[in-house]
C-alpha cells in the first residue's frame, strides 16, 4: 500500500457497498480501481450475491406468475369483504341463555354426583354391616359346631374325651334339650342302608 | 390506477410502486401507492366500503409480486408465503385507520409483512421440533454441461441448500438479509422499516452475509 493510500477495505465495507453503492466515498472506489486484489474480491462477493438474488427471485415468480397472483387478489379481497375475516368464532354461552350444551353438562354433573352418592352410602353401609358382623362374632356365645371346630383344631387326640364330655353336657342343659327330639331323628352312619 | 395497471407497474421492478411519485401542495414526496391508501383510509372514515375494497385491490397489485418475494425469501415455502402475504394485507386493511399519511405506506406495509412472517417462521419452528429433519445434501462435482438435467438438479440442490442456510439465521439476521437481497432495498431504508439503527443492520447483514458465504461461493460455482 502506498503512502496515502486507503488501507485494503474489509469485507464488511464490501458488503455495504453491494447493497448501497452510495456509501463508497471516492478514496474508496479509487483503491478498488488500483487495488486487483481488493477489486476481485469485490467481483467475487457481488457475483455470488447477484446469482443468489437472480436465482431466489426467478424461484418465486415461477410460482406466483399472474394467474395466482390473481387469485391471491381475489383471496384478499373476499377476505377484507367478509364480516370477520378468517377468525372462526364458537357458539357464545351467556349466563343469561342457558344452551343445550350447558343443560347437558348441567344434568351430567348432577348424574355423576348422585352416582358417587350412592357408591359412598353403599360402601358406607357394607363397611358397616361387616363390622357388625365381626362385632357379633366376637361377642357371641361358643356354639356346639365352633366348639367343635375350636377342639378340633387346638387340642390333642388326648384331650379328645374331655370335649366330646363337654359337647355331651351342653346337650343335657335345659336350653338345648329341645334339639334331643331333632336328634333323634337325625340318621346314623351306622344305620344307613347299603345298595 | 387500475389493477391490471398496477400489476403492469408491480412486474417491473422490484420497489417501481415507490418510485411513482408526486410532489404534493407541501413540497413532500409522495409515492403512488402512499396516495392509494390515503384514498382507501378516506373511504373507510366515509363509510363507502365497496369502494374502499376496490381500491384496495389496486394497492395490493402494486405491492404482492414484492411481497411474495420477500415472503418466499424469508419462509422458503410458497404456501406460507401466499399465506402470509394475505395475512399482510388483510391486516392492514384492518388497520388502515391507523395508517400515518407522513410516512411511505412501503415501510409500513414491508413492517407488517416482514412481523408476519417472523411469527409464522416461530409458529413452524414450534411444530418442526416434532419432525426429523430431511438429510442436508452434499456438495457434488460440477462438470455439467449446461441446462442438462443434472445441471438442473444440482442448481434445485444449491437452491435448497441456500434455502436451509438463509433459514437458520436469526430471525433479525435474516430479516435483514431478505429486505436487502430479495426486497431490493438499502441498509438505511431496512433500518427505517424495521425500525433499527442503519449501523445495527450493516452489522446483522455482514453477519448473514458472512454466514453464507460458503454456500453462496458454491452457489456462485454452480451458475
Amino acid at each position: 500500500m502506498r503512502p496515502g493510500e486507503l488501507p485494503h477495505p474489509t469485507d464488511e465495507q464490501l458488503i455495504a457497498w453491494y447493497y448501497d453503492a452510495t456509501t463508497a466515498n471516492d478514496e474508496l472506489e479509487l483503491h478498488l480501481f488500483r487495488c486487483r486484489p481488493c477489486a476481485s474480491r469485490r467481483q467475487e462477493l457481488a457475483t455470488a450475491l447477484d446469482a443468489d438474488h437472480d436465482r431466489t427471485l426467478a424461484a418465486a415468480d415461477r410460482y406466483f406468475g399472474e394467474a395466482r397472483l390473481a387469485r391471491q387478489r381475489e383471496a384478499v379481497r373476499d377476505r377484507i369483504a367478509a364480516p370477520h375475516g378468517r377468525v372462526l368464532r364458537f357458539r357464545e354461552i351467556s349466563p343469561a341463555a342457558p344452551t343445550v350444551l350447558r343443560a347437558v353438562r348441567r344434568s351430567g354433573r348432577w348424574t355423576a354426583s348422585a352416582a358417587a352418592a350412592v357408591l359412598m352410602l353403599s360402601v358406607g353401609a357394607g363397611t358397616g354391616w361387616w363390622l357388625d358382623g365381626r362385632a357379633r362374632a366376637r361377642m357371641a356365645p361358643p356354639t356346639l359346631e365352633s366348639a367343635a371346630s375350636f377342639a378340633s383344631a387346638t387340642l390333642g387326640h388326648e384331650h379328645q374325651d374331655a370335649v366330646l364330655s363337654a359337647i355331651d353336657t351342653a346337650v343335657d342343659r335345659p336350653q338345648t334339650a329341645e334339639l334331643i327330639a331333632l336328634d333323634a331323628l337325625t340318621p346314623r352312619a351306622g344305620e344307613q342302608l347299603v345298595p | 390506477m387500475s389493477a391490471s395497471e398496477a400489476a403492469l407497474l408491480s412486474s417491473t421492478d422490484v420497489i417501481s410502486a415507490p418510485d411513482v411519485a408526486r410532489t404534493d401542495l407541501r413540497g413532500r414526496v409522495e409515492s403512488a401507492d402512499s396516495r392509494i391508501a390515503r384514498d382507501i383510509k378516506s373511504l373507510v372514515a366515509a363509510g363507502e366500503m365497496a369502494a374502499a375494497h376496490d381500491r384496495f385491490v389496486d394497492l395490493v397489485a402494486v405491492h404482492q409480486r414484492r411481497a411474495c418475494r420477500i415472503a418466499m425469501a424469508y419462509l422458503g415455502n410458497p404456501a406460507d408465503a401466499d399465506e402470509v402475504v394475505q395475512d399482510a394485507f388483510v391486516r392492514v386493511f384492518q388497520h388502515i385507520a391507523t395508517y400515518r399519511e407522513d410516512l411511505p405506506f412501503d415501510q409500513w406495509f414491508t413492517r407488517i409483512l416482514i412481523n408476519r412472517c417472523i411469527d409464522r417462521q416461530r409458529a413452524r419452528a414450534r411444530r418442526d421440533l416434532r419432525l426429523v429433519p430431511l438429510t442436508e445434501a452434499a456438495p457434488q462435482t460440477l462438470g455439467h454441461s449446461l441446462d442438462s438435467p443434472e445441471r438442473r438438479v444440482l442448481v434445485r440442490q444449491w437452491r435448497e441448500a441456500i434455502r436451509r442456510a438463509v433459514s437458520k439465521l436469526p430471525n433479525r439476521q435474516r430479516a435483514v438479509f431478505t429486505l436487502c437481497q430479495y426486497g431490493g432495498r438499502t441498509p438505511a431504508e431496512v433500518a427505517t422499516v424495521l425500525g433499527m439503527r442503519e449501523a445495527t443492520v450493516r452489522v446483522h447483514l455482514f453477519r448473514a452475509v458472512h454466514r453464507l458465504r460458503s454456500t453462496l461461493e458454491v452457489w456462485r460455482e454452480a451458475r
